[in-house]
C-alpha cells in the first residue's frame, strides 16, 4: 500500500492540476473537491490490492479523474448544477467593462466546450489551463501525440465558427431591437 | 497571404501546430490586416485561461490523509500471512465460522442425496439409422430415463451401463427407458418398455444390487437372473432363457409363471412355458446372424416379415382375447419351429400397434372403473340397508 509520505507527495505534485483538470469538468467547487479526494482514495485503494506503476501514476490519476467526472455528469444530466456565487472565487476578478464582455464570451465558450466528448475536453483543459506540452498531454490520457493536436484544433475550430455564428446572431438581434423601437413602438 | 484568415487558419495558430513558414506568414498578415487580428484577439481572449484561481487548501489534504488511514486500518491482506493474522486478530470468530462449515459439510453428506438420482446408460456401437428420441444415436452417446431408442431393419446397437447391464436391440425394435435410478442404498432400479422388436438382456446382479424389468405391450418381464432374449410383436411376446430365470406375468391373466434357464416362454393372454431348443440357446452366441434373419425361423412372426397391414382383423388371437395356438394367426410348435397360416399375411405399422396398444389400456382401465362402481354399488346398499 502507497506510503503517507508518498501520498503526500503525489498531492504536492499533481493536486493542483488535477483540481484544474476536474474544475473544468464539473465546474462547482464541492463537487469538484469531493471527485478529486475520491480519485486519491480510489489511487489508495488500488495500491492496497496491487502494485503502482510508478512511471504512470500520473496518467493513472487523471484517467480516475476523468472517470469520475464523466460518471458524476451522467448521473447528474438531468438535474445539472449551476456554479454559486462562491465559485466565483475560482474565476478570474471582473473589475473592468472590457472584462465583463469577454467574460460573457468566456461563458459562451465554456459551454461549448461542454458539448464535446471527454477526450476533446480533456485535451482543451490541458492545453489552455494547464499548459501542457502536447507529449505530456498524450501521456496523461493515453493517446499519440498526434491525435492530441487533432483534438485540440479540431475544438478551436469548432469554437471559432461557433463565436462567430454566435456574434452574427448578436448583430441581428440587436438590429432587430433597433428596428422594433424606431418602427413599431414611435 | 492577402485573403483573410479562415477559421482553421486561427485554430492552428492557436493550437501551436502550424509550420514556421506559414506561421510568420500568419503573424504577418495579422500585423497588416486590422479585421483578422481582430478576430484573432476575441478568439484568444475567450480561450483564455479560466480557472488560475483555483487553490488546494488544507482541507482537502486532511481528507485524503484520513481516508489513507481509514482504508489502511480497515486493510484485509490477502495470502497466508493475511490469513494467519486474520486468526490471530478474530480468534472467536474464525473458530465459529469452522464450526459452522464442520456442520454444513456433515449435514450434507447424512442427508444428500435425499432421493433416488438418475443414471445413465452409454451406447455402444451402433449401426446407422438407428435413433435416441428421433435423433441419431452415436456411439457413446449417454442415455437417461426418458429415452425412446428406435432400431431399423438389419441393425444392432448394444447399450451398456457398466459391467452391470447390457442391452443388444436387434432389427426393427422400441425400446423406452422409463425409469434408470440409483437408489440411496446403492440399490439400481432399471425399468424399460419393449414397444415392439426383439433385445438380448444380460444383467448381472442380485436383488439387492439390481432391480428391473421390462415391460411388453401384453406382459411385464421382472428378472430374477441374468440372460435371456425378448421378442414382443403384434401382441406377443417370447423369452428365451439362457442363463437363471425371470418371472413373467401376463396382463390379462395376471398370473405370473417363472422361466428357468434353458426354457422359452410364449405370452399371449396366458404364458406357456415349453423347453428352448438347442439351436435356440445358440442365439446368444451369433447376434450377427441374428440380425441377419438367420434365426427368424425360431421367432415370433415380425410385423414387417408378415407384409403390409390390411387391418385390425390382422391383430390376431391377441386383441380377441384368444391364445395365439388357437387364433390362428402364428402358431408356434413345441419344437420351437414357426407355422404361418392365412391370418400372417396381414401385417402391422407401428402406429397400428400403438393405437392397439392404447385400445388395450383403455379397456383396462374401463374394467378398473366398473369393478369400482360395482364395488360403490354394494356398499352403499349395505349402508342403506343398514340405514332401515
Amino acid at each position: 500500500m502507497i506510503e503517507e509520505q508518498r501520498l503526500k507527495e503525489l498531492y504536492s505534485l499533481y493536486g493542483r492540476e488535477l483540481l484544474i483538470y476536474i474544475f473544468g469538468f464539473v465546474k462547482i467547487k464541492e463537487t469538484a473537491e469531493d471527485i478529486f479526494h475520491d480519485a486519491f482514495v480510489r489511487l489508495i485503494r488500488h495500491s492496497r490490492d496491487r502494485a503502482i506503476d510508478e512511471t504512470n501514476i500520473r496518467a493513472f490519476l487523471y484517467r480516475i479523474a476523468r472517470n469520475l467526472c464523466i460518471d458524476y455528469l451522467r448521473k447528474n444530466r438531468s438535474t445539472r448544477e449551476m456554479p454559486l456565487d462562491e465559485n466565483i472565487a475560482y474565476n478570474a476578478p471582473r473589475d473592468s467593462e472590457k472584462n465583463i464582455e469577454y467574460e460573457e464570451l468566456r461563458n459562451r465558450v465554456s459551454d461549448l466546450i461542454d458539448k464535446k466528448d471527454p477526450v476533446s475536453r480533456s485535451v482543451y483543459i490541458m492545453k489552455m489551463e494547464l499548459d501542457m506540452t502536447y507529449g505530456e498531454i498524450a501521456e496523461n490520457l493515453g493517446i499519440s501525440e498526434r491525435t492530441a493536436q487533432r483534438k485540440m484544433k479540431e475544438m478551436l475550430e469548432y469554437l471559432a465558427e461557433s463565436l462567430e455564428k454566435y456574434g452574427f446572431t448578436l448583430l441581428l438581434l440587436i438590429l432587430l431591437a433597433v428596428f422594433v423601437f424606431k418602427f413599431v413602438i414611435q | 497571404m492577402n485573403k483573410h484568415l479562415t477559421y482553421k487558419d486561427l485554430a492552428a495558430y492557436l493550437a501551436e501546430t502550424m509550420k514556421p513558414v506559414r506561421r510568420e506568414r500568419f503573424e504577418g498578415h495579422i500585423r497588416s490586416c486590422a479585421e483578422c487580428r481582430k478576430k484573432q484577439e476575441r478568439l484568444a481572449a475567450a480561450i483564455a485561461p479560466r480557472y488560475q484561481h483555483v487553490r488546494l487548501n488544507d482541507s482537502i489534504q486532511e481528507r485524503i490523509v484520513r481516508s489513507w488511514r481509514e482504508i489502511r486500518s480497515g486493510e484485509t491482506p490477502s495470502g497466508t500471512k493475511g490469513l494467519l493474522d486474520h486468526i490471530r486478530r478474530y480468534p472467536q470468530a474464525v473458530l465459529a465460522s469452522s464450526a459452522a462449515a464442520v456442520i454444513i459439510v456433515i449435514g450434507t453428506i447424512l442427508y444428500w442425496p435425499a432421493g433416488p438420482r438418475r443414471i445413465a446408460m452409454t451406447a455402444g456401437v451402433a449401426d446407422m439409422g438407428i435413433t435416441l428420441n428421433e435423433k441419431p444415436l452415436v456411439s457413446g452417446m449417454k442415455i437417461y430415463d426418458g429415452g425412446w431408442i428406435r432400431v431399423p431393419d438389419k441393425a444392432v446397437t448394444r447399450i451398456v451401463h457398466g459391467s452391470i447391464a447390457s442391452i443388444t436391440l436387434v432389427n426393427r425394435s422400441d425400446l423406452s427407458i422409463d425409469s434408470f435410478v440409483r437408489e440411496k442404498a446403492g440399490r439400481i432400479v432399471l425399468k424399460n418398455s419393449l414397444h415392439d422388436g426383439l433385445l438380448l438382456s444380460s444383467i448381472h446382479g442380485n436383488e439387492e444390487t439390481i432391480s428391473y424389468e421390462y415391460i411388453t405391450p401384453n406382459a411385464r418381464i421382472e428378472s430374477l437372473g441374468t440372460e435371456f432374449l425378448l421378442q414382443t410383436t403384434r401382441g406377443m411376446s417370447l423369452v428365451i432363457m439362457k442363463k437363471d430365470s425371470v418371472r413373467v406375468t401376463p396382463r390379462r391373466s395376471r398370473e405370473s409363471i417363472v422361466v428357468h434357464a434353458g426354457e422359452k416362454c410364449i405370452i399371449s393372454d396366458s404364458a406357456r412355458i415349453i423347453p428352448a431348443t438347442s439351436e435356440e440357446l445358440a442365439i446368444f452366441e451369433n447376434i450377427d446372424a441374428l440380425r441377419k434373419g438367420a434365426y427368424d425361423h425360431l421367432l415370433l412372426p415380425s410385423a414387417a416379415a408378415a407384409g403390409p397391414v390390411a387391418g385390425r382383423g390382422g391383430s390376431g388371437a391377441d386383441m380377441s382375447g384368444k391364445d395365439s395356438d388357437s387364433s390362428g394367426s402364428a402358431t408356434m410348435k413345441n419344437d420351437g419351429s414357426r407355422q404361418d397360416d392365412g391370418a400372417d399375411g396381414k401385417g402391422y405399422g407401428r402406429e397400428e400397434r400403438e393405437r392397439e396398444a392404447r385400445q388395450q389400456r383403455m379397456e383396462l382401465k374401463k374394467q378398473q372403473m366398473n369393478e369400482m362402481r360395482r364395488f360403490n354399488r354394494n356398499n352403499m346398499n349395505q349402508q342403506m340397508r343398514r340405514g332401515r
